[in-house]
């Protein structure tokens, strides 16, 4: 995962409806995964303190929600920030990761009173009754400012008559912008410069790094001059990057206080003093639609104010403002110089997968050597939504390399009629195991009845099927718990399959696939994963052999040289991580996990008694 | 091994446990019809080949459900390989 966004997990945790098919109502927060940063509670709350890197602290739950007006509401305790004027927290709404509903940050000021909260719509086509699997997930995002506090998070679907007016999205981003080693940044965040100081870059970037969507943006800046050369001179520059990764890795760049420049320039501005006395400089500029956040492009804004040398002058506030159809200008105003886009030459990758190879993608996103040769884009294999086939139709006719992950439902794909004559298609391996879950839904039969209650918004999203099972065969609780943990011999309890013949067969399709691909991750599995956790869930593999999967792909589309993916990514992996029935893992070899082994779940630490016990009380 | 056992016997046990698979009646489970198209996946294919391995006491390979892939085509070719596992010199070769 990204250290700066939740990203497209692989699990999609969600809640349970409360009652009913007309919910109104629902308890978040214990449903929201975390990521890296903060520390969360047993009761789900989460605290990150000030000094930790801004980010995503929580993020899901991948509602499915009806038609209508929402309202997100949040308790937040927020500390003394070190940019009095500047937002510490910012909660994003959005779709299936990529339709942004709605952003809105919040001052320390703003959350004095401990609570917070924003207004969304449910279109139809998102909705739980359109054609389209509308996922809802809420983001909160750190913004290094102050330490922060979330202890409740609450969602409520809004009476008709209760229809508050549309909030425009608005980014504050002065204080999410890096100050290089000129100016001065004051306690309320505005940055001064002297008129003596050598000229160049003043403020980059945008930290988390924000991706938007398609569209008009204002970037509106307010400051003020003091001494200036002469009247009518240009003093400040302001550049609007985009698929700008312009946080360098290297740590002479880093101590240089310098960005990285590998974007494509979307608008540049010379502004004099007098128009920053006069008011609010406006500099409008377009995300077009190939580089958007719903056409799943990676493409981070980077905003760069220039210091010319001519004046001594502070920077107020540098706000982004998305501009609806209606407020749009017809034509920018002549004062605009808007650059043409620099379009760097890289190589157009389209992945065709599961959520496997989102992870990927973000690896080309990551990975410097990668990220400069190809720009890729994924999209899902198991249908793109409606509304994303149009995206996904383009980016197949265009692409210069498709990378498809090898599993039954490419054959299914419905635009593999897009495809050109001749395209080149390279395909990758599925990567799961079977053997550690042997009575999980995706190895075998499902629970039904714990699906037909909540679907599409599950509690559990690995469902059980002998628990399935055992529901209908034992009725109490506790005998039904005592029945599951011994397991007994095959075939004397309904359902039970034969675990160990499961894990021949298993060992005998990752042999096949490291002979099909010419690789070695299915012997890697068999080497190590009776030793250490090498896989979160049945479906989701850990860093380790998803650093294998990518070195793969990355020889796939011609690059030899040696990459890995980082230990970090395995934050965003392991939300959730299904624990091992004690004697499958025994009866396997398995060393690692026993009755007492710890299991993330939610933020939680749990063991496999209290997950199994709590999948028995939730389901009935 | 029960070496008498009969094909219709090996359909209709293919038929009920498809339809505890999928929690269906047996009557709703064609016995024509591809595992595919009646809601099998890979997944669950394993698992009803793992379990009439259970009961037929023979290794089965996991691909032959792709060669036979209805419960009639499926049960006349274990019970082929019954009759020859059980037949002086026979194996079971799955």
């Amino acid at each position: 995962m990204p250290e700066d966004i939740a990203g497209e997990t692989l699990s999609r945790p969600v809640p349970a409806a409360e009652r009913g098919e007309h919910q109104s109502h629902w308890r978040l927060l214990g449903h929201l995964e975390n990521a890296a940063i903060g520390q969360r509670a047993p009761d789900g709350s989460i605290a990150v303190r000030r000094g930790e890197p801004a980010g995503c602290i929580l993020f899901g739950p991948y509602l499915h929600l009806p038609e209508g007006r929402y309202r997100l509401s949040f308790r937040c305790r927020s500390g003394a920030p070190r940019l009095a004027a500047q937002p510490v927290l910012g909660v994003d709404v959005i779709v299936l990761s990529r339709f942004q509903q709605i952003w809105r940050d919040f001052t320390a000021a703003e959350l004095d009173a401990g609570v917070g909260s924003l207004d969304f719509a449910v279109s139809p086509e998102h909705s739980i009754e359109g054609e389209n699997q509308g996922r809802f997930e809420f983001r909160f995002f750190h913004l290094g400012n102050a330490d922060l506090a979330i202890t409740a998070v609450e969602l409520e679907r809004l009476p008709p008559e209760q229809v508050p007016a549309a909030e425009p999205c608005l980014w504050r981003m002065l204080g999410r912008l890096q100050k290089s080693w000129l100016g001065r940044r004051s306690g309320d965040g505005s940055v001064s410069v002297r008129r003596f100081e050598a000229a160049g870059v003043l403020l980059y970037g945008g930290w988390p790094y924000l991706r938007l969507p398609g569209g008009r943006y204002r970037l509106i800046l307010r400051g003020r001059t003091r001494t200036r050369r002469r009247p009518g001179q240009v003093v400040l520059g302001v550049e609007v990057f985009l698929q700008s990764r312009w946080r360098s890795r290297r740590w002479l760049m880093r101590l240089a206080r310098r960005p990285e420049t590998n974007g494509e320039q979307q608008a540049w501005r010379e502004i004099t003093a007098e128009e920053i006395d006069a008011g609010p400089v406006a500099v409008d500029f377009t995300v077009p639609t190939e580089i958007a956040l719903e056409a799943g492009a990676d493409a981070p804004l980077d905003i760069r104010l220039h210091h010319l040398g001519n004046a001594t002058f502070r920077i107020e506030s540098v706000d982004l403002l998305r501009l609806d159809a209606d407020r749009m200008p017809a034509v920018p105003p002549p004062s605009l110089a808007s650059a043409a886009p620099r379009r760097p030459e890289r190589c157009r990758i389209v992945m065709i997968g599961n959520c496997q190879t989102e992870t990927l993608r973000q690896g080309f996103a990551r990975i410097d050597v990668l990220n400069k040769l190809f720009d890729v884009k994924y999209h899902f294999v198991h249908l793109p939504e409606k509304h994303l086939r149009e995206f996904a139709a383009k980016d197949i006719e265009t692409c210069d390399i498709l990378l498809v992950q090898d599993n039954r439902m490419w054959d299914e794909f419905p635009l593999r009629d897009c495809l050109r004559p001749g395209a080149d298609v390279r395909k990758f391996p599925l990567i799961r195991f079977a053997s550690l879950w042997p009575f999980d839904a995706w190895n075998g039969p499902g629970d039904r009845q714990a699906h037909d209650r909540e679907a599409p918004n599950l509690t559990f999203p690995y469902l059980d099927g002998l628990l399935g099972r055992l529901r209908q065969e034992i009725p109490d609780k506790n005998a039904r718990f005592d029945a599951y943990r011994a397991l007994g011999l095959p075939g004397s309890l309904p359902g039970v399959i034969n675990y160990r013949r499961l894990h021949q067969i298993e060992h005998r399709r990752l042999a096949d696939m490291d002979k099909q691909f010419g690789i070695s991750i299915g012997s890697f599995i068999l080497e190590n994963f009776q030793n250490r956790r090498i896989f979160h869930t049945t479906v989701q593999p850990n860093w380790e052999v998803f650093s294998l999967l990518m070195k793969f792909v990355a020889k796939l589309v011609g690059v030899s040289e040696p990459i890995s993916l980082s230990k970090g990514i395995d934050a965003g992996l392991r939300n959730p991580q299904v624990p091992i029935h004690p004697k499958v893992a025994r009866d396997l070899g398995v060393k690692w996990a026993d009755e007492n082994t710890r299991y993330l779940d939610h933020g939680r630490q749990i063991t496999w008694e209290r997950y199994i016990r709590s999948y028995i009380d939730h389901y009935g | 091994m029960p070496c008498d056992i009969t094909v219709a016997e090996i359909r209709s046990w293919c038929i009920n446990h498809i339809a505890t698979i999928l929690e269906r009646g047996a009557a709703e489970i064609d016995p024509d019809v591809k595992f595919a198209r009646l809601g099998l996946d890979s997944a669950t294919i394993i698992n009803l080949i793992i379990a009439a391995e259970e009961w037929l006491g023979i290794e089965i390979d996991p691909d032959t459900v792709y060669e036979y892939p209805s419960v009639n085509a499926l049960s006349e070719h274990l019970a082929s390989l019954i009759a020859r596992a059980a037949s002086p010199g026979g194996r079971s070769p799955g």
